[in-house]
């Protein structure tokens, strides 16, 4: 994306919306303006439209059995799931697993529990970033109720053993898998079926600020964290939102639709910029092979990763220190859990690149981060 | 008189970790611990002059800070770290 001189290497924060995506939404607010609670037709019409974008959803995501509850983005789902999970099954257990790699909206509902008395573990991890699954296995206890590990880690990009994690969790009967799958779904193919409870952000895949949602497989039972009246959902209140609904739907079947087709073209480009990261002197890649190839972590060990933000941004190149949600302190944990390595972690950046990146654009990056590395 | 002031964040996987490793470690101390959120109580920390790794634990004794621990540490460590400390009667 090249606009007003702005060269967006940020796409793993955030995404432009699609034009057909941006077209469903404008057309129903226009259309469909009615509150989908009401009784008279034009309700019941939106109504039935919502379980229509609800299971072609379920089709792209290649889902049978999970209900698909609207949220306002992938912060509320991760509540949802871990909250409503945790305070659901406390009295079969109160033993939870979560990754060391998650969004503060995963790690922070964990910390909250926590704190209301819930034990709680983090996994350690192999050398690449990718959960240890011995160490799953050692964790796991008969009261176990909740394993959490994210698809893709949002800073470092690394994938996880979604297929392998699933297995281990449901040989305990009371074990829920939950994975926040925000920075997977649209990037790369993810068996999802294992998961039992599925979250995704529409904003991440080229859709809308302000919806998410949580995949919930029917068996699963978990305690609403916002009570009132009906909606779409009996486990999240509030008026759904049809044209909400309708642009998150359009975005998941684009995402999943050219998910071939683009990841040939950012595997191109991810090839060229780790080619021309390596050529740097003074830089260093924190992703692993792990590694998905939209995102790449790498420090400049020379500069403080705020500095070279702000070169970088001076230039008209926009990237991320951490992941957008926790910036603020000076230090990357992921990198640093990762390498063990100060220098790397206070001055690691994200780049996320997308098929909306040209070669002109990873040029001038490298060009830039060239000028100031040693 | 011993004080411990623990500054932590919810959302700070090394801190749930620690957390843990501090139950363990100082349940068998006899100390007073004051406890700190970074977010909740970011007005009240502010004269501990913290900086960006979490977590915290600061020691006094008779209001005069002697140790400062932060970061990850094993629970070795942290006995270590705490040797000498007067212990619960």
């Amino acid at each position: 994306m090249e606009s007003d001189n702005m060269i967006y290497l940020d796409y793993s924060a955030t995404t432009p919306v699609n034009e057909i995506v941006l077209n469903v939404f404008v057309d129903a607010s226009r259309r469909f303006f009615v509150n989908p609670n009401s009784a008279y037709p034009e309700a019941k019409a939106s109504q039935t439209m919502i379980e229509g974008a609800s299971e072609r959803i379920r089709s792209h995501l290649h889902l049978t059995s999970h209900e698909v509850i609207y949220t306002s983005g992938a912060t509320e789902a991760n509540n949802l799931a871990i909250k409503g999970v945790a305070l659901k099954q406390q009295n079969i257990g109160k033993h939870i697993i979560m990754s060391p790699f998650e969004h503060s909206s995963v790690s922070a509902c964990f910390g909250y529990l926590q704190k209301q008395g819930f034990s709680v573990d983090v996994l350690s991890f192999n050398s690449d970033g990718t959960v240890d699954l011995e160490n799953l296995k050692q964790m796991m206890r008969q009261d176990t109720i909740l394993v959490s590990v994210c698809g893709v880690a949002s800073e470092l990009g690394n994938l996880q053993p979604i297929d392998a994690i699933s297995k281990i969790v449901h040989s305990y009967p009371n074990a829920v898998f939950h994975s926040d799958m925000t920075q997977a779904i649209g990037k790369t193919a993810v068996k999802l079926e294992g998961v039992d409870l599925i979250t995704l952000s529409a904003h991440k895949i080229y859709g809308l600020k302000g919806v998410g949602a949580l995949l919930r497989r029917d068996a699963i039972k978990i305690i609403p964290q916002i009570h009132g009246g009906k909606s779409s959902s009996n486990l999240r209140s509030g008026t759904p939102s049809l044209p909400l609904v309708l642009s998150l739907e359009k975005a998941i079947d684009i995402a999943t639709s050219d998910l071939a087709k683009n990841h040939l073209i950012i595997r191109k480009l991810h090839q060229q910029l780790i080619s021309g990261l390596n050529d740097i002197s003074g830089c260093v890649i924190n992703s692993t092979v792990a590694g998905i190839p939209q995102i790449t972590n790498v420090s400049v060990v020379t500069m403080e990763a705020n500095d070279l933000q702000a070169y970088l941004s001076q230039q008209g190149i926009y990237v991320s220190t951490q992941s957008a949600c926790s910036s603020g302190t000076a230090r990357s944990e992921a990198v640093y859990r990762l390498t063990k390595s100060e220098a790397q972690a206070r001055s690691s950046i994200r780049i996320s690149i997308s098929h909306l990146t040209t070669e002109s654009e990873i040029n001038a990056l490298l060009k830039a981060i060239g000028s100031v590395a040693l | 008189m011993i004080k411990i002031v623990r500054i932590t964040a919810i959302w700070c996987p090394s801190c749930i970790i620690m957390n843990n490793r501090y139950n363990e470690v100082l349940k068998d101390l006899d100390v007073t611990i004051i406890d700190y959120d970074i977010d909740e109580d970011s007005d009240a920390i502010e004269p501990f002059n913290i900086g960006s790794v979490l977590p915290i634990l600061i020691i006094y004794r008779d209001e005069i800070e002697v140790l400062r621990i932060i970061g990850e540490k094993t629970k070795k460590e942290l006995l270590k770290l705490l040797e000498g400390y007067p212990k619960k009667s």
